[in-house]
């Protein structure tokens, strides 16, 4: 490959590339007329995705958490469908919200670490539904594609931006704004609204304020609310280089931290996790109000987990389940099931666009990496072979989830890990070295380089050896 | 691969007043030598501040807040409010509330009105974005109204709102401990089960002056801790919840005329 060809970080694909990734999508966008639009809109639902940042997927109280009470998600979960086997595609902001807003992989979509567009020639969510679908997008929130914020999103309206790392201050507004935007509606256009919150992401600042171990309790009275440490406060003693060097760099460690502070960021956590969902409510009220809920799927999920104190990890970027799983809450009143969860299926934020594309009725974008949960939404059905691959940031790793199992790699070491995810969900012994697991090993392996074989990875992700 | 980041400096330590004055986000001593009475009427203006955690990257000021109170009645109190932040972009959310609440401990509101506008920043006019709710509590029952649309939320407690707070913990008896009751945060967002205790008194020193401040805080559901500081005649001049500080400061709406956001935020 040349060097013209590389075209660095931002420059991705080459004109080639480009033309054969997403001709079907530049005629869609170019042909279609405002008239048009409105006319292929007509029929067609609402789409309301709503999305948190950095959600531990049973910090919910619906999931049976007692530490937390997240009553708008849980009157959610209630009329919709639960995904307790939901994976980002790559536990860290961008690329899993460049995943999930267009089907595709984070490598494919150029976006394999933080701060960095998605490819020019894929799609997002906005774009398509608004070129093929009739839909009016709109955008309030975090987009981090690659601002955090921006009052320019490709395809989108936007209704509000926000401030990066002020969750606490900025969303509000983004619920304020998506609450009158949803009130005040008259067009009879169908609408796509991804709602974008920052929290509870503030839990990054939140840490390096609690580094240091306070001599007495903050709080005192707090004390007997604390949540207790999770059953897999330990960690596996075959791990990654990478595993562990991010453990050690990490606040707790630096801070030295007691059981107790442990316990105070879990409630600390929690109380995040609480001010969003009374947002979220806002905007689930507005649509009750205004009888559009009746006629809107709703999609709720995250883009990446937080350590919450497993395996001694806080933040994300880990393959670990905390880090790796987030929750994923469809909805759609009359059409899918109510108050189901479903355990067995492993989904990704890349099986979003195929649903939403699914639901209403337009086709999805070319090469979808996932898979259409509408028949799961709706029935009773098993799909066994349905499995997950998570890309860690800077292409440094992949984890494989299939319904028993999961595999991970790390890019130049030899420390593979593999968990029996139904015997030992806590992730607490690897069975990558145990003989008996050579061949899940090895079919685990195969899956996961013919996986790899599919993708069309964008040319602005550098190629390294050694991730096999 | 990303930029390598210059490594920073964590604070390591929440915001206190005394962190905040290491952290020069103080500012000067606001003039405050004027008779001050909680119960009276008063006009406080604060300053937003946020903190990135970080000592020297990534904390300023987003916004404003200004609360006027006059007494009205049997102890009661009427509270307007204005809010502006401005967000990324430079679009900036002005919130403008009345609040009427009576004189008991935890000040607790009985009706108010509120009206939110979002200006500025590139793309379409966002005025359709401007909205105004009403809300009454009575007999245990939050009645909002929004858009023609009537929600009620059933509480056995009495509400505060977040606003209304910072007129209340200066009327509270040093060492007390407020009942239970719910916040209607901004007017709008039901937090329940909260208290407010004491918490002690703290000495900083604020830009070369030594003060003396009582320390409260609040904790309860849906919401991080707040934590309240007021002067020896009661005044309250910081409040902090999280990452994000209210520093008393008379001119802090003026002050945030003509800051425009940060054009592109990089801060996940």
């Amino acid at each position: 490959m040349t060097a013209s060809q590389t075209q660095g970080r931002r420059g991705g694909q080459s004109r080639r590339e480009f033309i054969k990734l997403s001709g079907a999508a530049a005629l869609a966008l170019s042909t279609s007329s405002a008239a048009a639009f409105r006319a292929a809109g007509k029929n067609r639902p609402n789409i309301l995705v709503i999305i948190t940042d950095q959600h531990h997927a049973d910090a919910l109280s619906c999931v049976g958490n007692k530490y937390i009470q997240t009553p708008a998600l849980d009157s959610l979960a209630a009329v919709g469908v639960s995904f307790r086997l939901s994976y980002s595609n790559n536990p860290v902001c961008s690329p899993a919200r460049s995943a999930l807003l267009t089907g595709r992989t984070s490598r494919e979509t150029g976006v394999y670490v933080n701060g960095i567009p998605i490819h020019k020639g894929i799609p997002n969510m906005g774009q398509w539904l608004s070129a093929k679908g009739g839909y009016e997008a709109v955008y309030a929130g975090k987009w981090h594609l690659p601002s955090s914020y921006s009052t320019s999103i490709p395809g989108f309206r936007v209704l509000h931006t926000g401030i990066g790392g002020q969750g606490n201050v900025c969303d509000p507004a983004v619920a304020m704004a998506c609450d009158a935007f949803i009130r005040g509606r008259k067009s009879d256009r169908p609408f796509l609204m991804v709602a974008s919150f920052m929290q509870p992401h503030d839990i990054c600042e939140w840490l390096r304020l609690n580094i240091d171990v306070p001599k007495r309790s903050r709080f005192p009275v707090s004390a007997d609310w604390l949540p207790p440490l999770p059953a897999n406060h330990a960690f596996p003693k075959v791990e990654p280089d990478r595993l562990k060097s991010t453990r050690a760099r990490n606040e707790p460690s630096r801070g030295k931290w007691t059981a107790d502070h442990w316990r105070y960021y879990r409630w600390s956590y929690f109380r995040h996790v609480e001010q969003v969902d009374g947002l979220i409510g806002l905007l689930l009220q507005a649509l009750r109000d205004t009888g559009a809920d009746r006629n809107t799927l709703v999609v709720f999920t995250s883009d990446h987990g937080e350590g919450m104190g497993h395996h001694q990890m806080v933040r994300k970027s880990s393959p670990y389940d905390e880090a790796s799983r987030v929750p994923l809450i469809v909805s759609f009143p009359g059409r899918a099931r109510e108050g189901r969860a479903d355990t067995r299926h492993p989904v990704s934020g890349v099986d979003v666009m195929p649903t939403v594309c699914d639901y209403v009725g337009v086709a999805a974008p070319p090469e979808m990496r996932g898979r259409s949960l509408r028949k799961i939404l709706e029935r009773d059905v098993d799909e066994p072979d349905r499995f997950t691959v998570t890309e860690i940031s800077g292409d440094t790793g992949r984890m494989l989830r299939t319904r028993k199992y999961k595999y991970v790699t790390y890019r130049g070491d030899p420390g593979k890990q593999l968990f029996d995810m139904e015997a030992d969900p806590g992730e607490l012994k690897n069975l990558a070295e145990d003989e008996a697991y050579t061949d899940v090993v090895a079919k685990h392996r195969k899956l996961l380089l013919d996986w790899e074989g599919e993708l069309k990875v964008a040319t602005n992700v550098p190629k390294k050896p050694g991730l096999w | 691969m990303a930029k390598s980041k210059k490594k920073r400096t964590a604070v390591g330590r929440p915001i206190t007043p005394a962190v905040l004055g290491e952290l020069k986000a103080l500012g000067d001593w606001p003039d405050l030598d004027r008779e001050f009475s909680p119960e009276g009427a008063w006009t406080h203006g604060y300053r937003i501040w946020t903190c990135h955690g970080y000592v020297s990257s990534g904390n300023e000021t987003v916004g404003a807040l200004r609360l006027e109170r006059k007494g009205v009645g049997a102890g009661g109190f009427t509270l307007r409010t204005r809010q502006r932040v401005v967000h990324s972009g430079g679009i900036t959310h002005s919130i403008r509330a009345e609040i009427r609440g009576r004189g008991d401990t935890i000040g607790s509101i009985t009706d108010w009105t509120l009206a939110s506008k979002y200006e500025g920043g590139k793309g379409p006019d966002r005025a359709d974005l401007g909205m105004s709710r009403k809300g009454a509590c009575k007999d245990g029952q939050v009645t909002l109204f929004v858009g023609g649309k009537t929600c009620t939320i059933q509480t056995q407690r009495p509400v505060a709102s977040d606003w209304s707070l910072f007129e209340a913990v200066q009327r509270m008896a040093v060492e007390g401990v407020s009942p239970t009751f719910d916040v209607l945060e901004h007017l709008t967002i039901h937090r329940p089960y909260h208290r407010i205790r004491y918490g002690g008194v703290d000495q900083i020193n604020w830009s070369g002056k030594s003060v003396k401040l009582h320390h409260y805080y609040q904790l309860g559901q849906g919401m991080l801790p707040y934590e309240y500081w007021l002067d020896a005649s009661r005044r309250l001049v910081v409040v902090t919840t999280g990452a994000r500080a209210y520093i008393l400061d008379p001119k802090a709406h003026e002050k945030l005329d003509g800051k425009t956001g940060s054009g592109k935020d990089k801060r996940a």
